[in-house]
């Protein structure tokens, strides 16, 4: 053969790959072909992994060809991202960004920029007509640079003081009163000096390494207010909390370090742990008679699922009040809304061993199926059946580890019972308006309602949800950064969405609320559109509960 | 068999399909290619379709990769095709034969600027860079210079 026909060979046999690929990619990509998910969350996986070792041959050569990334690591990540844009997972796509940790930590300008360049490439790739949805969502995605700054914010009289988890062993006590005094003392001290006639007035800031870390959160005026003694029984009563759920999470986190685990088993894991915690604080708040209340308001409650935009957006602030955020179910958190909660309770204490998994298939089958009577479900639902026997057995470590746990802290409550039935008075909730609710936090932390005697319940909240949050990431080497807010706002995931609202973190020197308000008018904006756009019933409900969300808690309120 | 089962099958057939064709035209008996024309064919379809290509060629189907890295090597090399000769590197090309006498000084100039690039690029593993910072060395012992010093 001569060689000019041997290249000739060559580029016959690649415009008939080229093109026929091509044809079948589009293809493939216009029909929005995905698993028929009556299959398993794993099924899936499971093609993504053949995909994944197909790769050689699969669709990224496609893009390849159109590009010149040569990195190995850069094709592992970049493949990553289109096969979950390919398979409309958008999920997936978030979990490319683990694919390549190491990467990621020790070269994130470079992780980024290859990042960038998929993107640039599969946008170039896909029509407007085709893709709408993933381009509206690739071309929103900014890619961030590491944050710093503090980790705090203070605003409205309040100093919030983030947990740090472990907690310090020391800190850097700052006496208000006398500006120029600065000492480091051990924590323990710290709290017997509060205990001691020395802490005349309880105004500290407390710093450790720059960031404040100290677990409280105290107001200053309900401490004027109230006196000492509240103050010290508070702190008193939180650093046991936090003694508790300090060591649970030291054994969860244990427990994820002592196995091999997989993505999928981190994530279930992590939210097994984080569901029951949210469950457990709906008992301490004893808020239940709110639901009477609101009801008497005139909300539409009927219904398994409800369907009034009212009702929607009580989910979110019941979501705050009681963490449920990323790790509580719409399903699960109806169970406790629209059902007896003294049963519910009452039922979770003597579980069997599935009992303990019922939050994590809650929050499992949330995410996939589509619980509306309108609305023919096509989702996938996964079952315990579906899960393998590792997950099942290291799930029943997480139930053993938890289950420990809620006794320490259930005996904990019991003792300072008298305590927490003074602070969370329920006749304090008829003194609210039903936008009191929608408005919810903002109110709270304006002061314009008399809330404070919620406060340790938002502290433990905040204690429990920024530390299981740190360790379900942590695990992940998941680099926290406010994209993730608008990437869940705009794929509707809410309950991830509403997490991230209220995982505040500075970035820069643009403000927290700032951001926030910034993002969630961009995810409003591009939510409207979708309202318009959408067929679906199911959507549109869920689409308009976001533009009452972003109106009343978002870019109105700067979620102050 | 779903919708997308149907679709990710007929992709993957294709691809296989033709990296058959491509595997069967370069290395089969039948083609009658002698080593140079297979090397070129080779780096044809790395530097026109993508060194993906020789991934797949040389490790989906165990071809004889050894036999023929030095060559592409040598005429990227000649070339300039920094690429190309990065990718080889890569594969643990062996560096006697680089700085063999048979490596005229613009091939060596060309390895060494590769390498300086790669050792200097903290995505590579430090045994990687180690290993170009050897090169590197053996390169300038054997009288190779850097672009810029030329």
């Amino acid at each position: 053969m001569q060689t000019s026909e041997l290249l000739a060979a060559i580029d016959k046999v690649m415009l008939e790959v080229s093109e026929g690929m091509s044809k079948e990619l589009d293809r493939f990509i216009a029909s929005g072909s995905r698993l028929d998910y009556k299959d398993s969350f794993h099924r899936k996986k499971s093609f993504v992994t053949d995909m994944f070792n197909c790769i050689q041959f699969s669709p990224l050569q496609y893009f390849l060809s159109k590009g010149a990334i040569r990195s190995e690591k850069s094709l592992l990540t970049m493949g990553s991202f289109i096969y979950a844009v390919l398979l409309r997972d958008l999920k997936g796509f978030n979990r490319s960004f683990w694919v390549e940790d190491n990467f990621k930590t020790t070269n994130p300008k470079r992780y980024y920029s290859i990042m960038a360049e998929v993107l640039r490439l599969i946008d170039s790739e896909m029509s407007e007509s085709e893709c709408r949805h993933e381009k509206n969502f690739l071309s929103s995605f900014k890619f961030p640079i590491k944050k710093g700054g503090q980790d705090y914010f203070n605003g409205s009289g309040y100093l919030k003081i983030q947990v740090e988890f472990p907690m310090p062993e020391k800190v850097n006590v700052i006496n208000l009163d006398r500006a120029t005094s600065n000492e480091t003392i051990p924590i323990d001290d710290f709290i017997s000096m509060v205990h001691s006639a020395q802490a005349t007035k309880p105004t500290y800031e407390v710093a450790y390494d720059d960031q404040i870390s100290l677990p409280m959160f105290y107001e200053l005026e309900e401490i004027r207010k109230e006196g000492r003694k509240n103050f010290v029984r508070y702190l008193e009563f939180e650093s046991n909390y936090f003694e508790v759920i300090k060591r649970h999470l030291s054994s969860i986190e244990k427990l994820l370090d002592s196995h091999d685990l997989d993505s999928f088993q981190i994530d279930l894991l992590s939210k097994a742990a984080c569901t029951r915690h949210a469950f457990h604080l709906w008992n301490v708040s004893r808020l239940a008679g709110a639901q009477t209340f609101i009801q008497n308001k005139g909300a539409n409650l009927d219904g398994p699922m409800g369907t009034s935009a009212l009702r929607c957006a009580w989910f979110y602030q019941w979501n705050y009040l009681l963490t449920l955020d990323v790790n509580m179910s719409e399903e699960l958190f109806g169970d406790l809304f629209f059902h007896d909660i003294s049963a519910e309770m009452s039922g979770m204490g003597s579980s069997s061993k599935y009992q303990a998994y019922d939050a994590v298939y809650d929050y499992i089958s949330w995410h996939y199926k589509r619980p509306n009577n309108s609305v023919k479900y096509s989702g996938p639902l996964v079952t315990f059946e579906d899960l393998s026997e590792d997950d099942n057995l290291l799930l029943e470590d997480v139930a053993s580890i938890i289950r420990k746990c809620d006794r320490e802290l259930l005996n904990l409550l019991k003792m300072n019972e008298e305590f927490l039935n003074i602070n969370v008075a329920s006749d304090n909730l008829d003194k609210w308006s039903a936008d009191d609710f929608l408005m919810g936090v903002g109110n709270q932390q304006n002061g314009s309602k008399d809330t404070t005697k919620l406060l340790p319940f938002f502290t433990l909240t905040t204690y429990l949800k920024d530390n299981l949050i740190d360790l379900y990431f942590d695990k992940k080497n998941y680099d926290f950064d406010y994209n993730w807010f608008i990437h869940w706002a705009r794929k509707r995931d809410f309950d991830n969405f509403s997490a991230l609202v209220w995982y505040k973190k500075d970035i820069g020197n643009m403000s927290v609320k700032e951001k926030i308000r910034i993002q969630v008018e961009e995810a409003a904006e591009f939510v409207k559109g979708e309202i318009i756009n959408s067929t679906d019933p199911f959507e549109k409900e869920f689409l308009n509960s976001f533009i009452i969300f972003s109106e009343t808690r978002g870019a109105k309120s700067g979620f102050d | 068999m779903g919708t997308f089962e149907r679709d990710y099958n007929q992709i993957r057939n294709l691809a296989e399909n033709a990296n058959d064709q491509l595997i069967k035209l370069i290395f089969s008996g039948d083609s009658k290619l002698t080593h140079e024309q297979t090397t070129l064919a080779l780096k044809y379809i790395s530097k026109k379709y993508g060194w993906l290509y020789m991934d797949l060629i040389f490790e989906k189907f165990n071809c004889r990769q050894k036999e023929f890295l030095p060559s592409l090597l040598r005429l990227s090399a000649q070339d300039c095709d920094f690429g190309v000769v990065s990718y080889l590197l890569g594969r643990s090309v062996d560096i006697n034969t680089i700085v063999s006498p048979a490596w005229n000084h613009s091939m060596k100039e060309t390895i060494l600027d590769v390498c300086a690039v790669e050792r200097d690029d903290p995505e590579n593993t430090v045994s990687s860079i180690d290993g170009y910072t050897h090169l590197i060395s053996l390169l300038r012992a054997n009288g190779a210079k850097y672009a810029k010093e030329l």
